[in-house]
């Protein structure tokens, strides 16, 4: 994958605000920060702009384990929400790869806010196409 | 449990390890150990670690689960390691993973629980 490739950031990860903070060997973790237009009707954020932010981290941390994906297309997301998180609240998504296969990939994922307080837990499974090696 | 052979084979506050030793009884026709036999031991390991947290007389019982099954598995002894997330007023998380007699990672589960009296949905 060439350097642009891989600094790109697709319309949604812009339009979401969506920041990578870091990478590991299996493990990506994304920020987001909670705008006033993402809330719900209880002026809290909204679980689906959650799941957005969930997402992404698991399927960036797919692109750090060897041999590379190319493409990867989320077939199953889960998504708990174990805290409420406001509006101006940084989020960061810690995604990790937990089986890496030739054709599935799998990941979890912690969501913490300010705080360290959790947020939400995640887990999903992803169609893969993988560099040969 | 009883049925399936497994057993407690750790606890702690917080953390339960349920284990089996999986034979040609647990599996299915395709010759692997059936899933819902791996499901049942991740589930008695988070609702456990869940309980062992929980107040005396209150238990729980799962009204969501999900598990993902990362490599079959033909026989041995199984190892669910089942731990709190979190716990609030009546609904409690849990997450197990599975681990083959090699130590491999056979499945991994999630789970929510509601927290319930001793005794309660019983009749």
């Amino acid at each position: 994958m060439s350097e642009i490739q891989e600094r790109a950031v697709s319309r949604a990860w812009a339009w979401l605000g969506l920041e990578l903070v870091e990478t590991g060997e299996g493990s990506a973790t994304v920020q987001m920060t909670a705008k006033e237009d993402m809330a719900n009707h209880s002026g809290f954020l909204h679980g689906g702009m959650i799941s957005a932010l969930a997402d992404s981290a698991m399927g960036r941390s797919l692109r750090t384990v060897k041999p590379g994906v190319v493409r990867a297309m989320s077939f199953d997301l889960k998504v708990n929400f174990i805290n409420a998180a406001r509006i101006g609240e940084t989020l960061r998504a810690t995604g990790r790869v937990v089986h890496a296969g030739r054709r599935t990939m799998v990941a979890t994922c912690r969501v913490v806010g300010n705080e360290g307080r959790l947020i939400a837990t995640a887990s999903g499974t992803f169609a893969v196409t993988r560099e040969k090696e | 449990m009883q049925l399936l052979g497994a057993r407690i084979a750790e606890a702690e506050p917080g953390r339960v390890v349920v284990e089996l030793d999986a034979g040609p009884q647990h599996r299915h026709g395709g010759g692997v150990v059936q899933g819902g036999v791996i499901t049942q031991i991740a589930d008695a390991a988070m609702g456990m670690s869940l309980a062992t947290l929980q107040e005396d007389r209150i238990w729980n019982t799962t009204i969501e689960l999900k598990i993902n099954f990362l490599r079959p598995v033909v026989e041995g002894k199984l190892r669910a390691v089942g731990r709190v997330v979190e716990i609030k007023q009546s609904l409690l998380f849990g997450e197990a993973d599975v681990f083959d007699s090699q130590g491999r990672l056979v499945a991994t589960a999630s789970s929510t629980c509601l927290a319930v009296p001793e005794g309660q949905g019983r009749e």
